[in-house]
This record gives structure tokens, sequence and C-alpha cells, in this order.
């Protein structure tokens, strides 16, 4: 099927054109919300919505686009929708245990420290690197995950950020040097405390 | 090359995008640093989670859940597209033909009674005649009529 037909069928809301969709889509789509929201429910959940928002606006699709671009744009939208969601929620959640009994906090942030100090495992160091990217400003962060997770070309990533190909590799080079920058500085403090 | 050449260098180093010079001046501080050689550890162990999250696999059974919740939607969709006349038009002739009906039963038993009411005017005419004419009413006393009946 080529990308004329499969949006020919989906603005009629073929059965075939939407099961072709899907089946071609899918991974791509459940893989990159993965890469910005990092946990894999949250991606399939988000791969739904994307899906219907795909069905809902094809018939403002862009003939002479591609296709594949305009589903990157939307995943990577709804991702960050959904990030921007989580960040109000875990401020809403922070505040609300402030007015909460402040010697559990206190004991609480003792026990986050001596893990720290212990030994930094696995687990630690998967968060470290998810904190350090999500940490990046917005346009450095959809650079990258899209150049070293979905391992795009960096005239794609211009294409589904609406950028020129220049402002693209400047971002992804600014990119690489912020989160060398986090994770130096990590790495610094962890070793002042292990020693 | 010092410590903090080789700090700004790591996601070059890992991408082997120095160059053979560069690269042999690394090394060898990384050989002769212990801390920068740690840290050039931790960075390379790091971000090899980003090859562990590229691996993840997915559910086999999400395409099914995907297909189920647009299929569910477009129904909705389908449901929500008819026409505003229709969904006015369907229950004002629905209640329309229910008046008509009412009407109509209403009608027909009005009739009924006018016809009954008839009758018994009629009867009490017929009654009136024969007091008028003073026919007495037939008394079968040895019940020969309706012996044969029995």
């Amino acid at each position: 099927m080529t990308d004329q037909q499969l949006i020919e069928g989906l603005i009629i809301q073929n059965r075939n054109a939407i099961h072709y969709l899907v089946a071609n889509y899918q991974k791509h789509v459940i893989k990159t919300a993965y890469y910005f929201v990092s946990n894999m429910e949250d991606a399939e959940d988000l791969s739904q919505e994307v899906f219907i928002e795909i069905l809902k606006s094809i018939s403002r699709f862009k003939k002479n686009a591609s296709i594949s671009t305009w589903i990157y744009r939307i995943t990577v939208n709804k991702s960050l929708d959904h990030l921007r969601r989580q960040k109000r929620r875990n401020i809403i959640h922070t505040m609300g245990s402030l007015f909460k009994d402040t010697s559990e906090g206190t004991n609480r942030d003792d026990n986050k420290l001596s893990t720290i100090d212990t030994r930094i495992d696995d687990k630690e160091r998967r968060v470290i690197l998810d904190k350090a990217v999500n940490s990046l400003p917005e346009n450095q962060k959809i650079a990258f995950i899209l150049n070293k997770y979905e391992e795009l070309a960096d005239k794609e990533i211009a294409e589904i950020m609406n950028l020129s190909l220049s402002s693209v590799e400047s971002l992804i080079h600014r990119a690489k040097l912020n989160l060398q920058k986090k994770l130096v500085i990590y790495f610094s403090e962890y070793a002042k405390k292990s020693k | 090359m010092d410590c903090s050449n080789v700090r700004s260098n790591l996601f070059s180093y890992q991408e082997k995008q120095l160059s053979g010079m560069e690269y042999k001046e690394f090394e060898d501080h990384l050989h002769s640093c212990k801390e920068c050689s740690l840290m050039v550890f931790e960075f390379q162990f790091v971000t090899s989670f980003i090859d562990e999250k590229k691996a993840a696999e997915l559910n086999p059974y999400v395409s099914t859940r995907i297909l189920q919740r647009i299929e569910s939607q477009i129904d909705d969709a389908k449901n929500k597209q008819i026409p505003f006349f229709q969904r006015i038009l369907q229950p004002v002739s629905l209640s329309f033909l229910l008046l008509i009906a009412v009407v109509i039963g209403f009608s027909i038993v009005k009739q009924k009674a006018t016809t009954y009411t008839e009758s018994i005017i009629h009867q009490q005419d017929i009654q009136a005649i024969k007091s008028g004419l003073y026919i007495p009413e037939f008394i079968d006393e040895d019940n020969t009529m309706f012996d044969n009946h029995k």
C-alpha cells in the first residue's frame, strides 16, 4: 500500500487501511513514546492516543508531506504533553506532601542518601540517564532522542521538528555536551560521597 | 589531553568521532588518570542503557488493544454523526403517532357510547308506544312455548 492509498483509506476509515497503519507504525510510535516517557505501559496508552489523533486529523494532512514524519510529530507532541501532565502532577503531589508530617519526609530523605552512599546500581544508573535526558531543554531532548534512540537521520529530524538541518545538528551537539556535563557532575558528586 | 578535555569529549570518544591523534591522547590520559578512567567507565555504563531501552520488547497484544480502541472510537463518532433533525424528528414523529392513536382510541370509545345511548333511547320509545297501545306482556303461564327447548 502506497502512502497515498493509505491516506485515502484512512480518510474513509477503511478497515484494511487502519490495520495497515497500526501494523506498520505501532513499533515506531510505541518505542518513540517509550524513549520519552520511560514507561512501557504509558507508551502503549500514548500510542492509542496517537493513532486516534491520526484518524481524527488525517483529512487535514498535507498530501505532499511524508506520513511517517507526520506520525513522528504527533507521537513527540503527545509524549511531551504526557511529560508536562506528569510534571504538573508531581508538583501537586510535592506540594501536598509539604503539608504532611515533616518528620516522615526527613526520614525518607535520610534513607535516600544512604542508598546513594552505599552503591550505585543498574536501576539507579537508568534513573540517572532518564533524569539527565529529561532535564535537557525540550528541543535538545527531542533532537537527542530521535537521533540517539530512534536513530533517525538529521534531515528527517529537521522535518519532524520543522527546523533547518543546521539547527538540528546544533541541537544534537548541544544536547550531547549538556548531557555529558550533567553526567560528569553526577559522577564527581558520587565519587566524593563514596570516598 | 587533560581531565577537562576528556570530560568534554565523552560522546565523541564513545562514538569514535575523535581523530587518530585525539583518540591516542584520550587513551593515554585514561591510562595515567584513574579518576577520568572511572568517569569514562561510568559514562559508558550509563549510556549503555540507551541500547537497553532500544532493545525493549513490545507487548504482542498491543495491536489488538489499539485496533479495539480505534473501532470503539469510530463507532462513537458514527453515533454522534446522526443528523440533528433526525435525532429530533424521530421522537417527535413517535409522539405524534402516539397522539393520533390516543385520539382514534377516544373517538372509537365515544362512537360506541353514542350507539349504546341511542339503543337505550330506542328501547324507551318502544316501551312508550307499547304502554300507549296497551299491549300486555306475553306470559307463558303453562310453559308450553319453551318446553321443547328445555
